[in-house]
């Protein structure tokens, strides 16, 4: 998956405007991180990338940034 | 000689909270993002007074006069619930009176959520095999909606009400009856799913009545239900599967083998992830949640019982129930379905409070 790919399914997750993440944003600033937006998350990363995020390291992530470093080289 | 389902029925409240009542609440945007991510439109819910013993009751009285049950044939009842009528005696107890069933009769609460099916399957069969009972009433239900905070979105908007009675008897027939079950706990996880002033531990005080708003934005307190939605969905994402795959394996079967694996209801998308990761085709797949919602413990027999009106479940059918939830527990079993059945259970009863009742 490219950054872009993610960033543009972080946004969908996030329901923010298309294009509008940079990566720097944090989290708890975007109003949008909640709950629902944490387990959607883990559900895109299962079924579009096969990896587990577990809720441990779900509460290590402030930034999207964060977000997107659990994915190590399987986001380019 | 095995135990089989004899009849199953359900009863629904006649309240309603869909979607567009809660998008009045939360807003329309994260109603629609739930209902997406849920599949559910429409929950069930019963009004103040109206308790899952009532569900229950009503649920059981419809069962036992259509399949001509005499009340003193009934020798063990078990009502399993986290919203019981008292903390003492067992709602089962205070059941057996409305019900008028006999003394030789053995009466107890199981305290399970939406994993209750499977045990109380089990506790069944193993008093049916052992003959200590020869004819058992199962009653799963709760009135979780209201032990929900209505400001709680993560919960109010999942969670409905509801009650089964299922009917369990030995048969001789060959093949029929259940193959296994697999049950087990992960009580490292007992915090995920809680209401934490709900007894001894923390009884209710005036201060256990103090809200609070999470992070989310969700509205609590002690004496309501809780809920830590990641962790819950880690635990059914990925330990369900391995549990349903274990259950397989130690009857040496595959999901090729079953014909029917029925997850319990918790939301569309947790259940259609662990339906792709244990590759279970279209066709073996089934849901019942979109106009009911998640109904906790009833949740599981509930949708049995629909499989089988709709005709999903043939004499001879493999049947695989896979039910998880608070402790965290989940339960699976592993059903032959029986031929000697004299056919599917009738409509759902909807309760009406005009019902007479007698506790």
């Amino acid at each position: 998956m490219t950054k872009s790919e993610l960033y543009a399914e972080i946004e969908g997750i996030l329901d923010v405007k298309s294009g509008s993440i940079r990566g720097d944003e944090r989290l708890a600033d975007t109003g949008r991180w909640d709950s629902l937006s944490a387990v959607m998350f883990m559900a895109m990363a299962s079924e579009k990338l096969g990896q587990e995020i577990s809720p441990g390291d779900l509460a290590k992530c402030s930034t999207v940034a964060d977000l997107e470093a659990l994915f190590g080289n399987k986001v380019q | 000689m095995n135990t089989v389902i004899t009849g199953i029925h359900y009863c629904l409240p006649e309240g309603h909270i869909t979607n567009v009542d809660l998008a009045h609440r939360f807003g329309e945007k994260a109603i629609n993002s739930i209902s997406r991510m849920s599949g559910i439109q429409d929950r069930r819910v019963a009004p103040e007074g109206v308790t899952a013993a009532d569900l229950a009751a009503c649920a059981a009285e419809r069962l036992l006069t259509a399949k001509g049950i005499r009340r003193e044939e009934i020798d063990l009842v078990i009502f399993a619930s986290q919203t019981p009528d008292y903390q003492i005696p067992a709602t089962a107890c205070v059941l057996h009176e409305r019900l008028g069933l006999g003394q030789d009769c053995a009466c107890f609460d199981i305290n399970l959520g939406c994993s209750s099916f499977p045990y109380t399957l089990a506790t069944a069969h193993g008093y049916l095999m052992s003959g200590i009972a020869h004819t058992a009433l199962l009653l799963n239900g709760d009135t979780i909606s209201h032990v929900i905070h209505p400001g709680d979105k993560s919960l109010a908007t999942l969670h409905g009400d509801a009650a089964t009675a299922t009917l369990m008897e030995t048969t001789d027939e060959s093949g029929a009856g259940f193959v296994g079950f697999r049950l087990g706990t992960d009580g490292s996880g007992w915090r995920h799913i809680v209401m934490p002033s709900s007894g001894a531990r923390s009884p209710r005080r005036l201060e256990t009545m103090k809200e609070t708003v999470d992070a989310s934005g969700n509205t609590n307190s002690p004496q309501h239900l809780q809920m830590n939605g990641a962790a819950v969905f880690h635990f059914s994402l990925y330990k369900v599967p391995e549990v349903i795959r274990g259950a397989l394996l130690a009857c040496k079967l595959t999901i090729d083998d079953i014909d029917l694996v029925l997850l319990h209801q918790a939301n569309r998308t947790m259940d259609d992830m662990i339906y792709k990761s244990l590759k279970v085709p279209a066709e073996k797949q089934f849901y019942f949640l979109e106009h009911v919602g998640n109904a906790a413990g009833a949740s599981s027999p509930m949708l049995l019982a629909e499989a089988w009106r709709q005709g999903r479940l043939r004499p001879g059918s493999l049947v695989l129930i896979a039910a998880f939830g608070n402790g965290l527990s989940w339960g699976v079993t592993i059903i032959r379905w029986p031929k000697i059945l004299s056919g599917p259970v009738d409509a759902p009863t909807d309760y009406l409070p005009q019902i007479d009742k007698k506790a």
